[in-house]
């Protein structure tokens, strides 16, 4: 039996806006085993970046975690501040979306990784140089290129120098929000690949958020269907698409062309994601799905184990 | 009128090119310029939906802003309908914005945030000079209801930011319905979209496209959604069309090296559809500094001698409609 | 080719009205206003800011009412015939008198008015000016654009009083609404550049874009698509285009260029100095300065607080 890295118990995170309070997740339920890649796959606004920004601490000042909690290791994970700094970065280390940005254009890129070194891990400069050297040999780099500056990197090579930092420590958890969302098709399996690979040969354990589905096929062990800040549907990977439980799981795979087999006719769900400031009382999927009943208006679903290992919040698995 | 000729194609793209000069610095001779689109040759059928399928920097996007005239060509010339349209004015150009539209990517910035949905919608009938103020609001009812913003009286005095993605998406489509064009250029229509949305605005264009005699040209770099809606497809890389024909046989026999490539990169919503990873081409073995020779030869791993020298590969047939600019394809070789 | 499709015949149903357009667009504007409002009085300084522009707008309107003393009563036919000199605040002259026994409060509230009068006129023309330059050079580029921006330049770097002082040398006496057209013409550049900047970022949206493939003209792009995205930035200079103006004008009444015939804060300054009661009779120094300080702290408290509402991202939260 694997050891439970990260255990999400009802977690539930709402921010407070001009226009009112939006609930951004609730009730949100998982555990993450070691060296296991779990994907989150959920359209905008379904709440998978508040999690990820939990998960992280960066929640913003207007947010707060109305319920549940966050257990990494068996010990509970503060937010934001409360955080102790031994956590931050070594513990829990994030490839954050739109990541070609988040390297300071004006500082050598060699420079920045050595940074996280000596903050996190208090390494002298020697030690940070060569793990520096060995990060880039990890993620395919040229270790010549160690001092050149964002802007002589292609948008591949930047991917990698971003995934080396979040690497840089030795993390326990990589959280991955849509790391290849403004990559080429070809740079983005090139980066895929080399995830995969890195997983394997680190054991790392993985949180990959996306909105693509084939994505998370590819790469995750287990997948988590997230919906209007819920989960809606847990499982194996290969359970998921075989058999898909939930109603949006199903809308949603449907929703996918594929370059192989059949060139079946889509049949996406009608209409469109609820707003988070007014979220109906019973199962938020309610006004799209092809197979409501009165009693999905009345309270929300549970969450429960329909079958071992694959969890679902729908009345129609409810026992 | 007679019914139009199913053999003539509606749009055509002869020998284009188009090359930005960047800015001239002063006393330095040298004019850099990037050839954004070189010698394309493309021809759309009048009730086809067409694929251009290209990475970033493909010159895809440069090809569709041509063909409704941002850009004008550097050379080449472009035919709508039979009739030559390259670098008109006035009102040939009217003309030409009353047949040919476009679908821009982003929902969030292809509405002015400060006219309201009716003001968008109405917009290329009140520039055109079409019907008067009843005439515009019965037309506009009208597309927009078709297109799904049902009631469209709700919509009308709304704002973009009150719109979702998709509705806002399907406004830009009812803005360049109105003019009942011919030919529309849809630039990556649903890569901002959520995926069900996406699905949803893909089954709308094959909707209109049936209704209405439409042809539409989609530039995407999705291969899978230009699987699901288009009938012909084009990869295009570096400015230069690589390979073109049905889409169903380009994607089951792909021929070019770079469609093969780009085929085996698009991730497969199936879990047991293990992909092989990329094959890595030696960049150093196909350097050519002269310049010459086949626009692929840096990343391809079929790379021959011929390949490097000469002119570009011309397009060879390999199939019915289906061709490709490759050397391996050459009468003789295979 | 859209003739050969019947498209109405089916679908002619009760439609909106021209009224209900115009009241559409009414009721947006009104929602906009309300928004803008809500964010502005997040702003303790700009509410600072409201306060005491209304204050000075009350000023200027109480100066209207038939006064029971005139501020420019010649003393020979005045209604106080017991007060020549300058004198202290007393009971009937709330402020005192100064040097030929005028009410200086009257003076005072009269000034308002000129404050706001050339502060606002001067501020509008030099925005609307500054508005069309920057807008036609940023649409265009080119040369067009080359033009403009170096003659703003040229207008920026000129030392705005001098050439005020010289001007008004070769005119003879100035008359107010000669100081606010030179004011509008030597301020314009600033607000075009910017102006310039903004119009060059928003030619290259797409629903620009959209619009030409619409077949819209330059004119039509220019004032029907980035101008209204760029009024929000005028308004804003417009703010301190007022603070300038007021200052320059009340600094050319100091100095002696003002219109003798029209009472101002600077003017009233000018007579302090002139008549040597510049530390004999603070009752009349201090009142006028105070209040171009305090005029001129409201517009910029307000104008500093509207950045918020017309630039979204300086804003605090979501």
């Amino acid at each position: 039996m694997k050891e439970t890295l990260l255990s999400v118990r009802n977690l539930s995170v709402s921010y407070k806006t001009l226009k009112g309070e939006v609930r951004a997740l609730s009730g949100v339920w998982f555990n993450l085993e070691k060296g296991e890649a779990l994907g989150l796959v959920g359209e905008s606004g379904c709440g998978k970046t508040t999690l990820a920004m939990a998960l992280m601490g960066l929640l913003p000042k207007n947010a707060r975690i109305s319920e549940g909690e966050m257990l990494f290791k068996g010990a509970k994970l503060e937010a934001g501040e409360k955080r102790p700094k031994s956590l931050r970065w070594k513990a829990i280390s994030m490839i954050f979306q739109g990541a070609m940005n988040t390297l300071n254009p004006v500082q050598k890129v060699g420079a920045q990784i050595k940074e996280a070194l000596l903050t996190h891990l208090k390494m002298d400069d020697e030690k940070a140089d060569a793990r520096v050297e060995e990060l880039y040999d990890l993620v395919d780099l040229d270790p010549a290129r160690i001092n050149d500056f964002p802007h002589q990197y292609s948008g591949g090579m930047k991917q990698r120098a971003v995934i080396a930092m979040a690497l840089a420590c030795y993390p326990d958890l990589v959280i991955a929000d849509e790391p290849t969302t403004a990559l080429d098709v070809m740079v983005q399996h090139q980066i895929l690949t080399e995830i995969t690979k890195l997983k394997k040969q680190l054991d790392m354990s993985l949180l990959y958020i996306s909105h693509d589905i084939s994505i998370i096929a590819e790469t995750c062990d287990h997948v988590g269907v997230m919906y209007a800040g819920s989960l809606m549907e847990l499982a194996d990977t290969y359970a998921l698409f075989d058999e898909p439980m939930h109603p949006y799981t199903r809308g949603l795979l449907s929703s996918y062309p594929s370059l192989v087999g059949e060139l079946r006719r889509l049949n996406p769900i009608p209409g469109e994601p609820p707003s988070l400031l007014a979220l109906p009382d019973g199962c938020r999927f309610y006004a799209r799905c092809p197979l409501r009943e009165p009693r999905c208006l009345q309270s929300p679903p549970e969450w429960t184990e329909a079958k071992p290992g694959h969890f679902v919040r729908c009345f129609l698995f409810q026992v | 009128m007679a019914e139009a000729d199913k053999t003539q194609p509606i749009f055509r793209l002869e020998n284009v090119t188009k090359i930005f000069r960047l800015k001239q610095r002063l006393f330095k001779r040298q004019v850099s310029e990037v050839v954004a689109l070189d010698s394309v040759n493309l021809s759309i059928f009048p009730r086809e939906i067409f694929g251009l399928v290209g990475e970033s920097g493909s010159g895809k996007t440069t090809c569709g802003r041509l063909m409704v005239k941002l850009e004008e060509a550097t050379s080449g010339k472009i035919f709508l309908n039979g009739r030559e349209f390259t670098g008109i004015k006035g009102n040939e150009l009217k003309e030409f914005r009353n047949d040919v539209q476009m679908i821009f990517q982003d929902p969030y910035q292809s509405l002015n945030p400060r006219m309201n949905i009716f003001d968008t919608v109405a917009e290329p009938l009140v520039v055109q000079g079409i019907g008067d103020m009843v005439e515009r609001e019965q037309r506009v009812k009208y597309v927009m209801e078709l297109i799904g913003l049902r009631p469209a009286e709700d919509f009308f005095f709304r704002y973009p930011h009150e719109l979702s993605g998709g509705q806002r998406q399907r406004v830009a489509i009812s803005r360049a319905m109105t003019v009942r064009p011919e030919f529309i250029v849809a630039d990556e229509p649903t890569s901002m979209l959520d995926a069900s949305i996406r699905a949803h605005i893909l089954n709308l264009i094959l909707e209109i496209r049936d209704e209405f005699d439409l042809s539409f040209m989609i530039i995407t770099h999705d291969l899978a959604m230009a699987r699901y809606v288009c009938d012909r497809v084009a990869v295009i890389f570096k400015g230069k069309i690589v390979e073109m024909g049905p889409t169903e046989s380009v994607i089951r026999r792909p021929r070019h090296p770079y469609t093969k490539a780009l085929i085996a990169a698009v991730p497969v919503p199936d879990p047991r559809q293990k992909r092989l990873p990329p094959t890595v081409c030696d960049f150093l073995s196909n350097f050519n500094k002269h310049q010459t020779g086949c626009v692929y030869r840096p990343k391809c791993v079929s790379c021959q001698n011929r390949c490097l020298e000469g002119d570009e590969p011309a397009m060879f047939d390999v199939d019915k409609d289906h061709c490709v600019a490759c050397h391996l394809y050459e009468e003789g070789v295979l | 080719m859209a003739d050969h499709k019947p498209i109405f015949d089916e679908h002619v149903k009760k439609l909106p009205t021209r009224k209900a357009f115009i009241l559409a667009h009414l009721a947006h504007s009104r929602r906009q206003l309300r928004e803008g409002w809500i964010l502005f009085r997040r702003n303790p300084l700009g509410l600072i800011g409201v306060v005491l522009l209304g204050m000075f707008a009350m000023m200027a309107l109480v100066s209207f009412i038939p006064p029971h003393i005139d501020p420019m009563y010649q003393p020979m036919t005045g209604v106080d015939p017991d007060i020549i000199g300058s004198h202290g605040p007393t009971l009937k002259h709330w402020l005192g008198t100064d040097f030929i026994g005028r009410d200086i409060l009257s003076q005072l509230l009269a000034g308002a008015r000129v404050a706001f009068a050339v502060g606002i006129s001067a501020a509008v023309m030099s925005v609307a000016l500054g508005t069309l330059i920057g807008l036609i050079a940023g649409y265009f580029g080119g040369s067009v654009d080359t033009i403009l921006m170096r003659t703003a330049d040229i207008v920026m770097v000129l030392p705005g009083l001098l050439v005020i002082l010289i001007i008004s040398a070769a005119l003879g006496q100035l008359t107010i609404w000669n100081t606010v057209i030179i004011i509008a013409c030597l301020r314009w550049a600033h607000v075009s550049r910017v102006i310039r900047s903004q119009t060059l970022s928003l030619r290259e949206r797409s629903y620009v874009e959209a619009a030409k493939v619409a077949g819209a003209g330059p004119m039509r792009i220019m004032f029907r698509h980035i101008a209204p995205n760029v009024l929000p930035f005028s308004f804003l200079y417009m703010t301190f285009g007022v603070t300038s103006a007021i200052l320059v004008e009340a600094a050319l009444a100091f100095l002696g260029f003002g219109d003798p015939s029209t009472v101002s804060w600077g003017m009233m300054l000018q007579w302090v100095w002139k008549t040597g009661h510049m530390f004999r009779a603070p009752y009349w120094l201090i009142p006028p300065g105070v209040c171009i300080s305090l005029i001129t702290l409201s517009f910029y408290l307000i104008g500093r607080s509207m950045e918020e509402v017309v630039n979204p991202r300086l804003r605090g939260d979501a």
